[in-house]
């Protein structure tokens, strides 16, 4: 039986067309006809169609038959492309045998390319490369060739040569992928473990969570346990993931699949978790599971805070579809009732804000993301805080400390004195280079994660101009230097504008805030004067000026009722905006502090 | 009618655009005829009692631009329409260029007792820049022609002008003052969306002046013409003595109803606003079919009425009344702060705007409300 089962993923630097050719495999296999058919099939929400970006994965079964006549079960499992998911892409590698790890025939072997290979040897898997479009006039093979040999360590000729745009070589692809990736290597008599590696909720049956069975067999009706936290369900359906869901008797070792069984939230399911069969449990749980943590923090407010209640009912719904979203209760002198959330990453946050104001209507402000501190009091207690309302009393710190991470960047050696100076600005120590393969250097630094939140990734893709691949693991906390900058408006302390930051940084970020308030608030009647201030030493301040006019020249017939609506219209353009002391400050100046730059 | 109404004519034709007007306006003067045909029709539709407007007011476009035969045969439509002898004011609009002997004796036979002669400048090369058809000597000549068939002149001036400095201003207002005007309206130029000079704004070819050069000459507009005795009523208006206000104006910023004729033409009852067609041949059917030419229709709420009370009082220097205020709940904290600014000053049950509040009274309504 597992022996016309493959299990592959397919990875890719950005844009080497990896949804193009998922698009292509499910039209192959016959799974939607040309009527139904859109591009990016995989990719369900609209910030990943215009993104370009997939956020959460989707997998899909292929039918197949080869030459011979026999069936093949080809699971295409698609992966999130983004360092915020790496560990939902080391669980989704994980339920494969081998993956397509797709080169651009114009571009070459990249960045991503050589981290996607890298992840796929740890999880021990086949490799096919291919060599995609091929039809592009600027395509050159040989030299892509070549880098795979030299670049990737690979043999160009396992090579497969495709244009998923046209369909040329994605008949070779099926075969090569029966032909080298190995079928799963299972044992059905042992005790039931399947991998979880993704859920996602569906409003008529609750959370539909995707696994491969590792080892026994998951059969309709039985009772399944989680075994992270023991919790027991009923399974009321499974099978195969089809672009619609095709329900079957039975998942065996080595098939993937989904499972429905009554579990009510999406975060009662957590991913890489091992399901196992409540009566006869394995013993121990399948390998590599974590608990993805929240690292970044950042506060939820409504613009119009009559609009609380329906973002607490947005939040609610928009959990059941994003477990990683964890959030509870805040409130603000200046913004008023709201939320404090954790996300995964910096990505996720902008994720998370985009789709609660398109698919949820909210009309949101988010603070400045925070990670979380440690501070030692002089009373001895420890206290964590990742809000900076909760600053404690500085004449009360004893010691600060903030989060570290180890970070692993692999570079071609050209860039290696960009990303040196970037991780240098960024407070990097202890670095130490590997060369993985001639031109290829690995380069390891501790960075605090607060340098790293914000834009680091985007910084080092544009430093290294899509060269540079990133991942990280956290490194525990160390003493720092930590203040809280507080920002004023005309003299009042804006709670919601407050940040911490190492005490080195403080100056740069408080001369940046002030000067993206000083863009982003618009001229208003009176002056307003913006400080960036540690205790009572303002260290930056800006100022925007008043109107020094502010009236029509002409009122007469019918420049009454243009007029009256046009104070109307600003009226109403007021709820966008948020008054703070007397100062109305519009969403997007607490957007615009969110970005950093180093300029 | 019940009460007395103001009557507003809009005569839509010029005989060349200017840049900056986005005022409605042909340059199609064959249409001139029809245009007075269809008035007609549209004076009997709206005044079928023959009232007696409270003041009259001819505007446009250029009115004085139609040949001396057609201006008298507009003015007789009205007198034939309307009992103009209570009129308390009688106003035409004319530029400078049309100013002549027989078109004043024409107007002078109607009963019309004001002229609004656009000046706009005294500067012959900003008068370029604004696609003017007189020059200074013009201008100067026109207004003593209208002085000697004794009309009550009023002027208009454009400042803020690409390539004005606050000396040719200066000058602009002496040479102006020269003519011992009974009123004065100093406008400030507005760059209109889709006109030819915003385009060349848009574009670089001309440099727009800058909001403190503008405001300067606003504020020494008002600093000097008060010295030489004229009273600063509204914002872009002054006259020389409280009786020399445009009795005609003066009913817009108080929520007057005004009867507004010919194309493009506004009218206010009390309660509700209403567009006539902008547009001469729409304006022309609309009335041959024997329909009312109107292009839109709508009648205000109390909320409105009062938003627009406000920003029209806070325009005047009579200001608005508490009572009015007390209506809207952002004012008791807002108007100290006004006050503070020197932008308000409390009177009597009320709240008036000095010279710098003028200068800020669309921002202080949108505030208030």
């Amino acid at each position: 039986m597992t022996k016309t089962i493959r299990n592959f993923s397919i990875v890719a630097h950005i844009d080497h067309g990896k949804s193009t050719l998922a698009d292509r495999l499910i039209q192959k296999a016959g799974l939607v006809n040309e009527r139904d058919f859109r591009d990016q099939m995989l990719d369900d929400l609209d910030i990943e169609r215009e993104r370009g970006i997939t956020v959460k994965s989707n997998t899909v079964t292929l039918p197949y038959q080869d030459a011979d006549g026999t069936e093949y079960h080809l699971n295409l499992i698609d992966t999130p492309g983004h360092v915020d998911f790496t560990y939902e892409v080391s669980r989704a590698l994980a339920a494969c045998e081998g993956i397509l790890l797709l080169v651009d025939a114009a571009q070459g072997v990249q960045a991503q390319t050589l981290a996607h290979l890298y992840s796929a040897m740890e999880h021990d898997l086949e490799i096919i490369p291919v060599i995609n479009k091929i039809d592009l006039p600027s395509a050159d093979i040989e030299s892509a060739r070549e880098q795979i040999e030299s670049d990737l360590g690979l043999s160009a000729d396992d090579a497969v040569l495709c244009s998923a745009k046209t369909g040329e070589g994605v008949d070779a692809i099926f075969a090569a992928v029966v032909e080298r990736i190995p079928a799963p290597k299972v044992d059905e008599k042992r005790p039931l473990r399947a991998l979880v590696f993704d859920a996602r909720y569906d409003s008529f049956r609750g959370t539909i969570v995707s696994v491969r069975v590792m080892e026994g067999i998951l059969r309709a009706k039985e009772s399944i346990q989680l075994m992270s936290n023991q919790a027991v369900y009923n399974i009321e359906e499974l099978g195969h993931h089809c672009l619609v869901r095709q329900p079957a008797k039975h998942l065996a070792a080595g098939d993937v699949g989904y499972l429905i069984g009554n579990i009510k939230r999406i975060s009662d399911v957590s991913i890489g978790d091992t399901i196992t069969l409540a009566e006869n449990p394995a013993t121990e749980p399948l390998a590599g599971f974590k608990l993805v943590k929240p690292v970044v923090f950042s506060s939820l407010y409504p613009i119009s805070s009559d609009d609380y209640p329906s973002l607490v009912e947005a939040l609610e719904k928009y959990v059941l579809n994003d477990a990683s979203l964890i959030y509870e209760k805040d409130s603000s002198a200046a913004l008023g009732q709201g939320f404090r959330c954790g996300y995964l990453g910096l990505l996720h946050l902008e994720i998370v804000q985009e789709r609660l104001e398109r698919e949820f209507d909210q009309a949101i402000i988010m603070t400045m993301p925070s990670v979380q501190y440690h501070f030692r009091l002089k009373s001895g207690e420890t206290v964590v805080v990742d809000n900076p309302q909760y600053y404690p009393d500085p004449m009360q710190i004893e010691a600060s400390e903030e989060p570290y991470i180890r970070a692993n960047i692999m570079i071609p050696e050209r860039y290696m004195g960009v990303v040196m100076e970037l991780c240098r600005q960024r407070r990097g120590e202890n670095s130490d280079f590997h060369y993985p393969a001639p031109g290829r250097i690995e380069v390891k630094f501790d960075l605090p994660l607060a340098e790293v939140i914000f834009d680091f990734y985007d910084k080092l893709k544009s430093v290294t101009q899509g060269y540079g691949s990133f991942d990280y693991d956290m490194a525990g906390y160390r003493e720092s230097d930590l203040v809280k900058l507080d920002i004023l408006v005309n003299g009042e302390p804006v709670d919601a504008l407050a940040t911490m930051v190492h005490k080195e940084r403080a100056r740069t970020r408080g001369v940046q805030i002030c000067d993206r308030l000083k863009k982003e608030i618009p001229r208003q009647m009176f002056k307003i004067a913006i400080q960036a201030a540690i205790g009572r030493t303002v260290i930056s301040r800006s100022t925007i000026n008043a109107f020094r006019k502010d009236v029509t020249a002409k009122c007469y017939g019918g420049d009454i009722s243009r007029k009256r609506k046009l104070l109307e219209k600003q009226k109403k353009g007021k709820k966008r905006m948020k008054m703070v002391g007397q100062v109305e400050i519009p969403q997007s100046a607490f957007v615009s502090i969110l970005k950093t730059d180093d300029n | 009618m019940s009460d007395p109404a103001g009557l507003y004519v809009h005569v839509p034709f010029c005989l060349r655009k200017c840049p900056y007007c986005d005022f409605y306006s042909t340059c199609n003067l064959h249409k001139v005829d029809d245009f007075l045909d269809a008035l007609k029709q549209e004076l009997s539709m709206r005044l079928p009692s023959r009232p007696c407007p409270a003041t009259v007011y001819i505007g446009g476009g250029t009115p004085s631009c139609l040949p001396p035969a057609q201006l008298s045969k507009l003015l007789s439509l009205l007198s034939n329409a309307a009992d103009l002898s209570a009129a308390a004011e009688f106003t035409v609009e004319m530029n400078p260029a049309d100013v002549d002997s027989t078109r004043l004796a024409i107007l002078r036979e109607a009963g019309v007792g004001r002229i609004s002669l656009g000046v706009q400048s005294f500067d012959d090369r900003l008068l370029k820049t604004l696609g003017r058809r007189h020059d200074s000597a013009v201008a100067g000549r026109a207004a003593e022609d209208i002085r000697r068939h004794d009309f009550s002149l009023g002027i208009d001036l454009i400042y803020g002008v690409p390539g004005q400095s606050m000396a040719t201003w200066q000058s602009c207002l002496h040479q102006a003052m020269s003519l011992n005007p009974e009123h004065l309206s100093c406008y400030e130029l507005t760059y209109a969306a889709h006109t030819p000079l915003t385009a060349q704004v848009q574009s670089g070819a001309l440099t727009a002046l800058a909001e403190d050069p503008i405001a300067e000459m606003f504020l020494h507009s008002s600093d000097w013409l008060r010295a030489q005795g004229y009273d600063h009523y509204e914002v872009s208006n002054f006259a020389c003595g409280r009786p020399q206000r445009s009795q005609h104006n003066q009913r817009y910023w108080s929520r007057l109803p005004v009867i507004g004729l010919g194309p493009a033409a506004h009218s206010f009852d009390g309660r509700q606003r209403w567009a006539n067609h902008a547009d001469v041949a729409a304006y022309v059917a609309s009335l041959k079919q024997n329909q009312a030419p109107e292009a839109s229709r709508e009648q205000l709420t109390t909320g409105q009425a009062r938003t627009e009370a406000l920003a029209l009082g806070l325009r005047t220097r009579a200001g608005v009344s508490q009572d009015l205020l007390n209506h809207f709940p952002k004012a008791a904290c807002l108007l100290p702060r006004f006050q503070s600014e020197g932008w308000l000053r409390r009177q009597d049950q009320g709240w008036q705007p000095t010279t710098e509040g003028l200068l800020r009274a669309d921002g202080m309504a949108r505030e208030i409300i």
